[in-house]
């Protein structure tokens, strides 16, 4: 007899707390996350889309908590309202278009340091600080092939943002192990988001045949990087901590 | 326009840029040469282009002359 309720990828029972859901990967996962059975709290800047991903979800139990994580006060205010956690998406993140080495700003290095990379890592300490995260529970960083995988001509602010945010959850992965807070980055290949739609910069032709380069012949979709968020949220993945899983299409093969 | 120039004659690497010329025209012509003729316009010019209207411009004089056009 086959037990139809045997599902170690199920987040029943849990609740996950979404950065950056209004939009893009962080969306995709708050729905997906809904589906698979988990209360989600989502965060995100703008009031009006984040009630839309909240209309979006599946089941009951959800929330959302607008906020903007680059201000730490209002860090402290997710901290402040977020129940119990049995999982944290740490998603929220920013480009800031092409540019050449020799023109960057300080000004634009600090913003993107602090939306991609600051502002997770003061999430995680004021949920830990707090003891919202329970014993076991899970935290997932989005990060990126860039800086990570790979290296492109003017994308290094955004690469060395997300490089930085791996090396970060390698060594919290570590220090919480101990307290039962698995820690685990994925790195998606180019997805198709509102981050990642043709700009002035890059023309939809150029984007074709970028995506043509992919083994698996596309760009990928949110989903396919909510999914692996899941894995890393789920039971299944109970003995893995400290990993960086590459949702890349194959990309990084070539 | 000779400031202009000299800017982007440091961008492709290029000693006596001919401004009759496209940029395309230049073996210099890169990714990396159109990425930096767009953070100059930003940063310097206060303007912006994609990169597909820069290298469309008939000369590089054109180009030039309709980013000073902005200023």
């Amino acid at each position: 007899m086959i037990i139809m309720t045997y599902n170690p990828y199920s987040l029943e029972g849990k609740t996950v707390l979404v950065t950056g859901a209004s939009s893009g990967i962080g969306q995709s996962t708050a729905i997906e996350c809904s589906k698979m059975g988990a209360s989600v709290i989502l965060t995100g800047r703008n009031e009006e889309r984040l009630s839309l991903t909240l209309e979006k979800l599946e089941g009951t139990g959800h929330s959302m908590i607008v906020a903007n994580l680059d201000d730490e006060t209002e860090i402290e205010k997710i901290v402040e309202m977020a129940s119990q956690l049995n999982g944290c998406v740490c998603n929220a993140g920013i480009g800031l278009g092409t540019k050449p080495a020799v023109f960057y700003k300080k000004k634009e290095l600090e913003q993107i340091f602090t939306t991609n990379t600051i502002s997770s890592i003061l999430l995680l300490k004021g949920l830990v600080k707090r003891k919202k995260l329970i014993n076991p529970s899970s935290v997932v960083f989005t990060s990126s092939i860039e800086g990570n995988a790979i290296t492109t001509i003017g994308n290094g602010m955004y690469g060395m943002s997300k490089a930085a945010l791996t090396a970060y959850a390698k060594t919290v992965a570590l220090e919480l192990a101990p307290k039962g807070i698995r820690c685990n980055v994925v790195t998606p290949g180019m997805v198709k988001t509102p981050l990642t739609a043709p700009t002035g910069e890059l023309t939809q032709e150029q984007l074709d045949a970028d995506a043509a380069k992919y083994p698996l012949g596309r760009y990928g979709n949110p989903q396919d990087i909510a999914w692996g968020i899941i894995y890393l949220l789920s039971d299944a993945a109970c003995w893995i901590t400290g990993t960086v899983l590459k949702i890349d299409g194959g990309i990084t093969l070539v | 326009m000779e400031e202009l120039v000299s800017k982007l004659s440091e961008i492709l690497e290029v000693d006596n840029l001919d401004v009759t010329k496209k940029f395309t025209d230049y073996e210099e012509w890169d990714s990396l040469a159109g990425l930096s003729i767009l953070a100059l316009l930003d940063s310097d010019y206060n303007t912006t282009m994609s990169g597909k209207e820069v290298a469309a411009f008939d000369s590089i004089e054109a180009f030039c002359k309709e980013v000073l056009s902005r200023q």
